[in-house]
């Protein structure tokens, strides 16, 4: 049991500037009760005994509430006021406590902002590079870059008995897997049969390209397990592989083709032959330029 | 007079807001400004000769770290879903929120709005994928806040789903 002062000081440091405000409402759904700075959420001329779904329309749906209670954070009263609507059940009737998060919402549309910016930015890198591989006039510098390569093969497609169903299902893996490498700074380079390469450190990143290729795969591995994905198949085999290679381009059929010349893809499609479904199958040299947290991820295996 | 809560569900930075700023205020704005939680606007729609009042639960978008809090969706009579044709994620997101949406709440009437109609040229979601979402039974629209293309007729269809 807290001692009185610290209770009060608790309270007091909870309710401070968030313009405590309350509502009480009966189960048929009417209001019978109010009080607390109500003024602040510029709620006022209330009945008593009305709906209050009709007096506050934000309450729609929400009452009675069955048994839980239920939060709504952040919920913008007008272009000022913000407040967390916290509902819960009484014996017969439900609260609804109103609290003032104006000043903490407005730090969080800061990073909120920032952070969607950098995404955007990101992923228009990204497209930016795909568009790159494809250019028809220009051609890229070539350079000496570390990169690293990924190489997944899906197995189990040919199980699938119907074809319609099973190039569906490619479909949707290829772009849950095209999307998780893009999140993570990387491109998909290259689709062969049901084997696909990613590469990493061509897009610019904060992180190397053996750190983004390595999340990139263990978030493959989530997705998958959380989605529809798994259905029917087995789990992909990932390979990856980091080294220094060329990066340039090269001209076919009168188009620039972003190109990566090393032994990097055809030692990550070599190592593919010895992975095992659900398994992130690492070179040896590229396993040692690991964290120790990385190296001891139990989907994480070094190839020798 | 009857009143329907309306959920605009989506990735970051499709255009939720500014559809429901379209819709609601004719007004659109080419900044794009982050939504932190909900903000909720109302417009009075007439659906066969009955007025409706339509609640529209503008929610913050989903990223890899923040999912749409549930508690927001309680009391949904239905659910807009937002894709920016520019994005090819932001489908993947849709569709995985329907997904859950179903299973949590059962099949209440939804729309997938394909918005940023504008910038068709730049788009990375094929005709093919819309057609074949379409064709199983799903109720699609190519929007464009930017221009007010498709936005009323998304919100009107979609109060003549709940109603009906």
């Amino acid at each position: 049991m807290l001692p009185s002062p610290v209770v009060d000081h608790i309270i007091g440091m909870a309710i401070k500037d968030r313009s405590p405000a309350y509502l009480c409402s009966d189960k048929r759904g009417q209001l019978i009760g109010w009080g607390g700075e109500l003024e602040v959420y510029g709620i006022q001329g209330l009945k008593l005994k009305e709906p209050i779904n009709i007096q506050l329309p934000f309450l729609e749906g929400l009452l009675p509430l069955e048994e839980t209670s239920c939060l709504l954070p952040c919920l913008k009263f007008n272009e000022k006021v913000s407040a967390d609507v916290h509902i819960f059940p009484d014996s017969n009737c439900d609260w609804i406590l109103l609290l003032n998060v104006t000043s903490l919402e407005m730090e969080q549309i800061l990073r909120q902002q920032k952070i969607n910016d950098l995404n955007l930015l990101r992923q228009n890198q990204v497209k930016q590079v795909n568009q790159l591989s494809h250019l028809r006039n220009e051609a890229i510098t070539p350079s000496v870059v570390e990169i690293a390569v990924m190489c997944l093969k899906l197995n189990g497609l040919t199980l699938i008995e119907s074809p319609i169903s099973a190039f569906s299902k490619f479909n949707l893996y290829i772009r849950s897997i095209t999307s998780t490498v893009a999140d993570e700074a990387g491109i998909v380079d290259n689709i062969i049969g049901n084997l696909i390469i990613a590469i990493f450190g061509i897009v610019p990143s904060t992180s190397t390209p053996i750190k983004n290729a390595v999340r990139a795969a263990i978030r493959i591995f989530e997705t998958i397990q959380e989605s529809s994905l798994r259905e029917n198949l087995t789990e992909p085999a990932i390979v990856i592989v980091s080294d220094k290679n060329l990066l340039g381009s090269f001209r076919f059929k009168n188009q620039n083709y972003l190109s990566i010349i090393g032994g990097s893809i055809e030692r990550a499609v070599e190592i593919q032959q010895r992975a095992v479904s659900s398994q992130i199958l690492v070179d040896k040299e590229t396993f040692e330029k690991l964290e120790p947290s990385l190296q001891k991820h139990p989907q994480i295996f070094k190839n020798s | 007079m009857i009143q329907k809560k309306i959920c605009m569900l989506g990735a970051f930075a499709v255009g939720k807001t500014s559809l429901v700023a379209r819709y609601v205020k004719s007004m659109f704005s080419e900044k794009y400004l982050t939504t932190v939680g909900v903000k909720i606007e109302k417009k009075l729609v007439k659906v066969d000769n009955q007025d409706v009042m339509l609640m529209l639960w503008d929610l913050a978008g989903e990223d890899e770290f923040n999912k749409v809090q549930t508690s927001y969706l309680r009391g949904s009579s239905g659910f807009i879903l937002v894709i920016d044709g520019t994005r090819h994620t932001t489908l993947d997101v849709a569709l995985n929120l329907q997904k859950n949406l179903q299973e949590s709440f059962g099949k209440l009437p939804f729309i997938l709005v394909f918005n940023k109609a504008d910038l068709v040229n730049e788009w990375e979601i094929d005709p093919g994928t819309i057609e074949m979402l379409q064709a199983s039974g799903n109720i699609v629209f190519r929007s464009s806040a930017k221009t007010g293309q498709n936005v009323e007729e998304v919100f009107l269809t979609l109060a003549e789903m709940m109603v009906k």
